[in-house]
């Protein structure tokens, strides 16, 4: 077969993804919309002049959206970074460098705008230290998870010790913010943290086709041209600052940045731009999702939807473990 | 008459304080298909990855370009088990032979498309090209593997053990398409653990064995039973078929080679 001839039986890849797109981004906007009127445990047709739609769950929708898309964008490249399915912002420390500025910021009795900014600076801080102690070490790939998990627990045991010592009003203002809520950001906060979750996004679609490579081996992508440790260095960096703006809106909200990538994964395959687009747009609505449900099932209570998240992955994994089962025709790609 | 494909005075790799692989006056003629072959632990692998410049230190000239260390070589590299958990179809996947070429954006041009449908077409892999590299067989993937090298469209191509988990039929079609490409004029450099494939297909062989490099030329300069019993401390016999000039490689007796 000629190259002319082969070639023309190529596009059916680029043309495909662009119907489906398509149909992605209405049947969400449709979600969105079909989402937005549900409130005060029943549903009516949003009406976007009204101040509570404006005021609490717009900014709500908005907060959602942004936390989710960014959790499982930077959840899909960090599998690739690990070349691990079960990756996840909580491996290069954002989300327990988080939890221990906020905590430690309660503990002290500093509240106002001095929590997301402790979230945020925590998260960033944790990462830096475990990227600095995996190149002063040379780790490599296993380095950075190994240092990734005992840095972690370490932050944990921290969290638990400052959590013991605290009283009963810290104590629950801390577990508030642990158990991840999208309540309370409003446009002001997102407009702080839009540019920084924007930059680690761009830093991630950049360092994208060199995690495909990596994800072939360190040998192979070096023989690509590929800088692995550049790579490895920006994919955690562009991460943690998606998480890093993620856990400033809302908290920690676990296995969103793990479940989503996979099922894209699973589901639809393609190069890591795509899943890491993919990721971020289904990240999105599934964090509305949840959280709607959480809002609406058991009204008037409003339960975070970091909990929400957390029931949703169990049956997860046991439907991830079904298709691990499946033969390799199923196996979980990263 | 064209520069060889490796010409090295020298060649060492060390982990710390140990010495994982020297050797001097190491050939590879350009146009070849040569394998590294010797025992379990010998450093077939340690001197392929020096090769191609991943480790160690080379002193010495491959095609004609004095080696640098740090520089990087024009060469694409195959490994184990590549893109086993790889999400990609086979198009994306022979793609990303041609990162080098592509732009910051990664937007590949009509050139690049091309490189890429020569490669498939090579390999004879095109009905695959839409297919996820995941759920192809050991054998298709190792050709995608080589369909993917090969679209990097380098003069040097070094594959790590390229027929480990393939059966028979899969080992002597990849061989064969590997010979073939070697007399288009790539050179080729690969791990093989099979002696009776290296002493078949190959045309340039390097035996080594305790991390030093034993023998190397032709298979008629390496294969002798002696040597090989002695390296692989097992009793080897090596004939060449007078008639089918085929090389018959068996094992006898009952006892290790003292």
């Amino acid at each position: 077969m000629s190259g002319s001839r082969t070639l023309a039986a190529l596009p059916a890849w680029p043309r495909l993804p662009g119907i489906g797109l398509g149909l992605a981004a209405a049947g969400g906007l449709a979600l969105i919309w079909l989402l937005a009127g549900f409130g005060g445990g029943q549903w009516q047709a949003p009406d976007w002049n009204d101040p509570i739609v404006r005021q609490l769950r717009l900014p709500r929708i908005v907060n959602a959206l942004l936390v989710g898309a960014a959790l499982a964008m930077s959840g899909a490249a960090l599998q690739a970074l690990f070349r691990n399915p079960l990756a996840d912002p909580g491996l290069i420390g954002t989300s327990s460098g988080a939890a221990l500025g906020v905590i430690g910021v309660i503990a002290l009795g500093i509240g106002g705008l001095s929590v997301p900014l402790a979230a945020f600076g925590g998260g960033l801080a944790v990462t830096a230290l475990i990227l600095l102690l995996n190149r002063l070490l040379q780790g490599g790939q296993a380095g950075l998870l190994i240092i990734g998990v005992v840095v972690g627990a370490c932050c944990g045991a921290m969290v638990s010790l400052l959590l013991f010592l605290s009283d009963d009003l810290t104590l629950r203002g801390a577990m508030s913010w642990l158990s991840g809520s999208l309540a309370e950001a409003r446009f002001a906060e997102h407009g702080y943290v839009l540019p920084v979750m924007a930059l680690g996004a761009a830093t991630l679609l950049l360092v994208a086709r060199d995690l495909d490579c990596l994800l072939l081996g360190d040998d192979t992508a070096r023989s690509l041209g590929v800088q692995v440790g550049r790579t490895r260095t920006l994919t955690a960096v562009g991460a943690a600052l998606l998480a890093g703006g993620a856990v400033t809106l809302s908290g920690i909200i676990g296995f969103v940045g793990m479940m989503v990538p996979n099922a894209i994964a699973l589901l639809g395959g393609g190069t890591r731009r795509q899943l890491m687009l993919w990721s971020a747009w289904v990240g999105a609505l599934f964090l509305l999702l949840i959280d709607t449900l959480g809002r609406e099932l058991a009204y008037p209570v409003d339960l975070p939807a970091g909990v929400m998240a957390a029931f949703a992955g169990p049956v997860f994994f046991l439907w991830l473990f079904r298709r691990l089962q499946g033969g390799r025709h199923a196996r979980p790609r990263l | 008459m064209r520069a060889p494909a490796f010409e090295l005075d020298h060649i060492a790799v060390h982990a710390g304080a140990r010495c994982l692989f020297s050797a001097r006056q190491l050939h590879i003629p350009a146009g070849s298909l040569c394998a590294i072959i010797g025992p379990n632990g010998a450093g077939k692998t340690t001197l392929l990855r020096a090769l191609a410049g991943f480790h160690g230190d080379c002193h010495g000239h491959s095609l004609g370009q004095p080696l640098r260390a740090g520089q990087p070589r024009p060469l694409a590299w195959v490994g184990q088990h590549e893109g086993a958990d790889s999400p990609l179809c086979v198009a994306d996947y022979v793609m990303l032979g041609r990162r080098p070429q592509l732009g910051w954006l990664g937007r590949s041009s009509a050139a690049d498309q091309q490189a890429v449908a020569r490669a498939l077409d090579s390999m004879a892999l095109p009905g695959l090209a839409g297919q996820r590299l995941a759920t192809l067989s050991g054998g298709e993937r190792q050709r995608a593997a080589i369909a993917r090298a090969l679209a990097q469209d380098t003069p040097l191509m070094l594959l790590d053990e390229p027929c480990n988990h393939l059966d028979i039929r899969h080992q002597q079609l990849l061989l064969r398409q590997l010979q073939q490409l070697a007399r288009q004029g790539r050179t080729l450099v690969c791990v093989l653990h099979e002696l009776q494939l290296a002493a078949n297909f190959a045309d340039w062989l390097l035996l080594v064995a305790d991390g030093e490099l034993v023998a190397q030329g032709r298979p008629d300069a390496v294969l002798h039973g002696d040597l090989l019993s002695q390296v692989y401390r097992w009793p080897i016999r090596a004939e060449r078929q007078p008639v089918s000039g085929r090389w018959q490689l068996d094992v006898y007796g009952h006892g290790a080679v003292a």
